[in-house]
């Protein structure tokens, strides 16, 4: 853990008393706080007051009642998510897509990450880094359409490229089987590159001695990437990891919304597009406060957790 | 990334707590709009009966309302989704500001103003929503009728001021559909007034004419026949290039056997005397049975002989077999890229998109045809009657100035003798926009097909001119319409396409190409096949808390059926799940609503 | 040139090939949404564009580009963009520095980051924001676009991770010249984080250039809008109103090329700031000022 700090003797006779020690912090670190000012108030007035409405969550609220006035329900609204048979399904679908997302958008970021280190021609460097993060930005309204040609049954590039190997077409996005792994993989082809800026960025900060210094030790690429680069972009690594773990149940709704459809709901309906459905006809405004508040609560423990268990093990605070 | 992650947080509770979908409202027509309040409309007597009947209010006189101009001006503000940008309006006009906005000003002394201008549906139901929460003034008026305002309390009541205002031929629309107004009423009062459609809208079978001809076979009229076509379609090579690349239909199952295009509800049509389901409603569809029961035409056993047809034309390849991945727009690629040879849809479909099949292979020719009857003879196809409503503030002081407004435009659909036609708009609204006066002719659109010399086109690129959103503001950018009025135009002009037109409604259909007037011709050869929606009242709160599971089953059962992979008699399974979690509650529900609408 | 070993040399060969293939794989749908952009309608909606224009034509950008609002949206957008990440910036590099400082020297530190972290996942919602909103006044101004979101948790928890790293015998010397903390940041910590710097920046440039929603929301006209909601909002027609889909109003709808091209229009700006911004972290930097 980094230690910082002045290494002041302070006068003996000032840190003795509560009050002294409390004076020589001020002194201190004024400035700290000074400097966390601006962008603490903004945070409290902007995300804090506006979290009080989360109460909609335990209410049947009605726009014109407004917040306070409108009749208090407890935890009607987690019953009547509970309610539905197919909720296991849903929550099952969510997780596991979710997790499955999580997990390979850090291992692919960060292993391109890492290849592309291994690129000494810095055109081909920057070639590379510039064209795979420009999926990033086509919205998945039109690679849902764009999809559909790709992985259709008919003459789609990707089942012409199976077709080579004597394999049958596969109907990706009408197969329950096939519906997941498709989501995943295009979530992550389209994501990659930019995500991996990230730890490119951490990358830069490696020492270069380092390398020169285990090479002369004998090292080869393989033991320096293991041990110096790896370490390196460790800490970065961990945060985006656990923060990532925030937001669990969170598999996507926008790319599943345009992919989609009746044929895949056993695997791929998840609890954004379930909602949205419900929320359709019913209008239920706390319902869906109500489900991103049991999202918000899941993910947060989860990163607590994250967080106790670095700290009591490694003595690491994330944040 | 966070900032995403809160961009994708809003759009999901926005995107769960879409109270007032217009799609809910549009697919509907009869708007489920409803509450959340739970009234289940009981009494709602037939409000326009009521006030013809017992009018406490008498109309004021017509003639000389038409000529009136408010002074001092009134000021009517609205709020207004535009969505169209390029043809819209001339350089430095805009919708807030134009030759119309000037006209309404300087002629009949009302001042338009917007409170706000969105570009699409969803962004104007959230602003409402907004409005709505933020306890802000509404607009005066508004599109659409949601319902939260509704429960507020926020709307004005509408019978007294149609009974006063309202032209009598308006009158006289309003009481011949009177099931128009089914869900804008609440309690005996009319809080909204309906956005007739023009009902020429139901489905015809377009086939490629060309394919027919060279595979030597001549237009199915029955579902045996047509799948006999599609058959030949699938093996017999009809476009002639040596691969089998082609099928039969093109068809969208994605949202349900009924969609806006490429859809699959004159087969339905063909098996039952209901209409075709649909996968985003629950208040969609319900017919009356032979009792004057409504049923939900999903669960009725005349559903099966549909699913076991559709499934085995699956099965064989005579459709697309990605259909239950394809919405409409992406269904209509395989008839345009020469992949598939018949798709059912409305009239207008045969300028776009099928017109632009010939761009990719000239000899293509599609052609409308009536669509085929079922093994009883059955032929039927979905159509809507309104598509949403006008509503009002209650604080709105002068809905005398819109019904004058309303009762000018309409006029023009009722013709000369209305006593709100005005003479000035009698070619058209405004010369250099609407239309051009060239070498003694009227002339309104393929300008320069016509030689109009540019220097007087109404735009730069030669386009006609929308002027919607310029003319219809206060009534959403709608154009004011008068269902099956413009029918006799289709023959009219397919035979002639300099005859007069006879009101605005003719000439339309007049600006129409002749395929789709030819096509139009085919469709009214059969409107007796037209169904509508009977229910139109507000959800029950079974149908709004199982509404969504209830569709869901619906979506899955069908798809799974017709994709082979459940047998066709899963669908009495479905029916008994159905029934089970909320659909028996649900038809109870709307068996009652529908009750209390039949006491008059 | 250090020894590479044969192995390694088949590595590198695998590593370029690889590489190449996956750049390939990511730029070809991008090239075919391009391609779909320049294409005729017709073509589009056949869908017989591959990767090169089918019936060529400018239409499209034409219809986005030719539009009188389109200018104003587009100098708006830039001004809510630069204005915005500045603010964001600022605000993110201040509060990183005092969080990043050891627990044992600021007490409290810690309770100051979980005040920020937990709104990343708890919130109010988008009618309690609202309300905030226009209880604060910002309401129709690009304030409300710029303030509200200007402390991005996820990025001070990635700067204040990138501020640790700055290696603590350099501010050990600055403190014995007898700097303060505002020095040190500004002279010692700043420029030696450029690379996280660059990122932050980066995320927080896309981030508002693509934000449309909140532009919608908060804003009363259309002449208002940023870029990004002006082409959500009136160029795409995403969802229809199926209400009175009518013969005349079908022929216009904004068919794939406008969508595409509204793709492009959007990512343009970004994509040519980008290589300003990607020298930081493609190339390294070389950290040396320290000594022993």
């Amino acid at each position: 853990m980094r230690e910082t700090g002045i290494p002041t003797v302070p006068a003996p006779s000032v840190t003795r008393t509560r009050s002294g020690r409390f004076v020589s912090y001020c002194r201190r670190t004024w400035p700290l706080h000074l400097l966390l000012l601006p962008a603490f108030l903004i945070t409290l007035t902007y995300q804090y007051f506006p979290m009080l409405g989360a109460v909609i969550a335990f209410k049947d609220y009605k726009p014109w009642l407004g917040i306070w006035g409108s009749d208090w329900v407890g935890l009607e609204q987690f019953r009547y998510l509970f309610s539905f048979p197919d909720i296991k399904q849903i929550m099952w679908n969510t997780i596991v897509i979710a997790v499955q997302k999580q997990i390979l958008s850090i291992v692919v970021p960060v292993l391109f990450a890492l290849l592309l280190n291994e690129v000494s021609r810095a055109a081909f460097k920057k070639t590379v880094q510039t064209l795979v993060y420009l999926p990033h930005f086509l919205s998945w309204v039109i690679l849902g359409g764009i999809f559909v040609d790709v992985l259709s049954v008919q003459g789609g590039i990707v089942n012409r490229f199976i077709g080579m190997f004597g394999a049958d077409p596969i109907f990706f996005l009408g197969s329950n089987h096939w519906f997941r792994p498709t989501i995943i993989l295009t979530d992550i082809w389209k994501e990659f590159g930019f995500a991996a800026i990230v730890f490119l960025s951490a990358l830069t900060s490696v020492n270069p001695n380092l390398y020169e210094a285990s090479e002369i030790d004998g090292a080869n690429r393989w033991k320096q990437a293991v041990h110096i680069t790896l370490p390196a972009i460790m800490p970065i690594l961990v945060v985006v990891s656990t923060l990532a773990l925030g937001r669990i149940l969170n598999a996507g709704f926008d790319q599943i919304y345009n992919l989609y459809n009746p044929l895949v709901y056993q695997t791929g309906d998840i609890i954004d597009t379930f909602v949205y459905r419900v929320g359709l006809e019913g209008g239920q405004f706390s319902f869906g406060t109500a489900v991103g508040l049991l999202k918000s609560i899941i993910g947060f423990a989860l990163i607590v957790t994250c967080y106790r268990i670095l700290y009591k093990v490694a003595d690491y605070r994330i944040f | 990334m966070a900032v995403q992650q809160r961009k994708r947080r809003l759009i999901g509770t926005v995107g769960s707590i879409l109270l007032l979908s217009a799609l809910a409202t549009a697919c509907a027509g009869n708007s489920p709009k409803e509450s959340a309040s739970g009234s289940s409309g009981t009494g709602s007597a037939k409000a326009t009966g009521q006030t013809t009947a017992q009018a406490t209010e008498q109309p004021i006189d017509h003639a000389q309302q038409a000529k009136k101009k408010f002074d001092p001006p009134v000021t009517i503000t609205t709020a207004i989704i535009q969505d169209q940008l390029d043809n819209a309006f001339k350089p430095g006009e805009t919708i807030e500001n134009n030759v119309f906005t000037k006209w309404m000003k300087d002629n009949m002394g009302i001042e338009l103003k917007f409170d706000f201008v969105v570009g699409k549906q969803s962004d104007y139901d959230t602003k409402f929503r907004l409005l709505l929460a933020s306890g802000s003034k509404l607009p005066d008026v508004i599109t659409g009728m949601y319902t939260d305002q509704l429960d507020a309390g926020l709307l004005m009541p509408l019978n007294d001021a149609i009974d006063k205002y309202a032209s009598p031929n308006l009158k006289k629309l309003f009481a011949q559909y009177p099931q128009a107004f089914d869900s804008v009423t609440r309690d005996g009062k009319i809080y909204g007034i309906p956005r007739f459609l023009s009902a020429d809208e139901g489905g015809v079978m377009w086939m490629r004419e060309d394919w027919l001809k060279k595979l030597n076979l001549t237009a199915p009229k029955t579902i045996d026949e047509l799948e006999k076509v599609l058959e030949a379609f699938t093996k017999l090579d009809p476009d002639g290039d040596g691969k089998p690349d082609t099928y039969g239909l093109a068809v969208s199952l994605k949202d349900g056997m009924y969609t806006w295009m490429a859809s699959a509800d004159p087969i339905f049509g063909a098996f039952s005397d209901y209409m075709a389901p649909e996968f985003r409603s629950i208040g969609q569809w319900w017919n009356p049975d032979k009792d004057g029961k409504l049923v939900y035409s999903a669960v009725d056993p005349s559903a099966k002989p549909f699913l076991e047809t559709m499934a085995r034309w699956k099965k064989n390849g005579y459709m697309d077999p990605e259909a239950g991945v394809k919405d409409a727009m992406k269904a209509i690629e395989p008839a345009v890229n020469g992949t598939a040879g018949v798709i059912f849809g409305p009239n207008w479909m045969g300028q776009w998109p099928l017109e632009d099949t010939a761009k990719t292979d000239p000899n293509a020719v599609w052609k409308a045809f009536p669509i085929p009857a079922g093994p009883d003879g059955k032929i039927g196809r979905v159509v809507q009657m309104t598509g949403g409503a006008m509503s009002f503030s209650k604080d709105f002081k002068h809905i005398d100035a819109w019904f004058a407004y309303m009762n000018k435009m309409y006029a023009r659909q009722f013709g000369k003798d209305d006593p709100y036609y005005d003479p000035t708009f009698d070619v058209g609204f405004f010369e250099g926009y609407d239309y051009v006066k060239y070498d003694g002719k009227i002339i309104k659109n393929g300008f320069k097909e016509k030689g109009v010399p540019e220097n007087m086109w109404p735009l730069a690129s030669g386009k006609e001119m929308d002027m919607k959103y310029a003319l219809y503001a206060l009534n959403g950018a709608f154009t004011p319409t008068v269902p099956y009025l413009g029918d006799p135009g289709y023959a009219k002009f397919a035979a002639d396409p300099n005859a007069q037109a006879a009101n605005a409604a003719e000439e339309r259909v007049k600006n129409l190409t002749k395929t789709q007037l030819e096509a139009g011709n085919v469709r009214q050869t059969q409107n007796q096949a037209d169904k509508y929606n009977a229910f139109g009242g507000p959800l029950s709160e079974t149908m709004k808390s199982k509404g969504g599971l209830l569709t869901k089953l619906e979506s899955e059962a069908y798809l799974k059926i017709i994709y082979g992979d459940k047998p066709v008699d899963y669908f009495d399974e479905f029916v008994k799940e159905w029934k089970a979690s909320g659909g028996e509650q649900v038809t109870a529900d709307v068996n009652s609503w529908y009750e209390s609408t039949k006491k008059k | 040139m250090l020894y590479r070993s044969p192995s390694y040399k088949l590595f590198t060969i695998c590593n370029y090939i690889l590489l190449g293939l996956v750049s390939l794989l990511c730029i070809l749908p991008v090239v075919h949404v391009f391609a779909v952009s320049l294409s005729s309608r017709a073509a589009a909606t056949a869908n017989i564009v591959n990767f090169w224009p089918v019936g060529w034509t400018t239409d499209a950008y034409a219809q986005t580009l030719a539009n009188a609002h389109f200018l104003r949206a587009l100098y708006i957008g830039v001004e809510r963009t630069v204005l915005g990440t500045a603010i964001s910036i600022t605000l993110v590099l201040l509060a990183a520095y005092s969080l990043s400082k050891s627990d044992r020297y600021f007490a409290g530190r810690t309770a100051y980051a979980w005040f920020f972290v937990i709104p990343m996942l708890f919130g109010g919602g988008l009618i309690p924001t609202y309300l905030v909103v226009k209880d604060t006044g910002l309401l129709n101004s690009i304030w409300a676009l710029v303030i509200p979101g200007a402390v991005n948790a996820y990025l001070l928890i990635l700067m204040l991770n990138f501020f640790r790293t700055v290696p603590v015998e350099l501010e050990e010397a600055a403190l014995i010249d007898g700097a303060g903390h505002f020095t040190t940041l500004f002279r010692i910590y700043l420029p030696v984080s450029m690379a996280g710097i660059a990122t932050i920046s980066l995320f927080e440039m896309v981030g508002h250039w693509n934000s449309w929603f909140d532009g919608m929301i908060y804003l009363k006209s259309t002449n208002d809008y940023p870029l990004a909601t002006f082409l959500q909002s009136i160029i795409a027609k995403e969802d229809f109103n199926l209400a009175g889909i009518r013969g005349e109003d079908v022929a216009n709808i904004s068919s794939r090329t406008v969508k595409a091209s509204q793709i492009f229009i959007g990512a343009l700006p970004i994509m040519a700031v980008y290589p300003f911004l990607q020298k930081y972290f493609v190339k390294g930097i070389v950290l040396g000022s320290v000594k022993g």
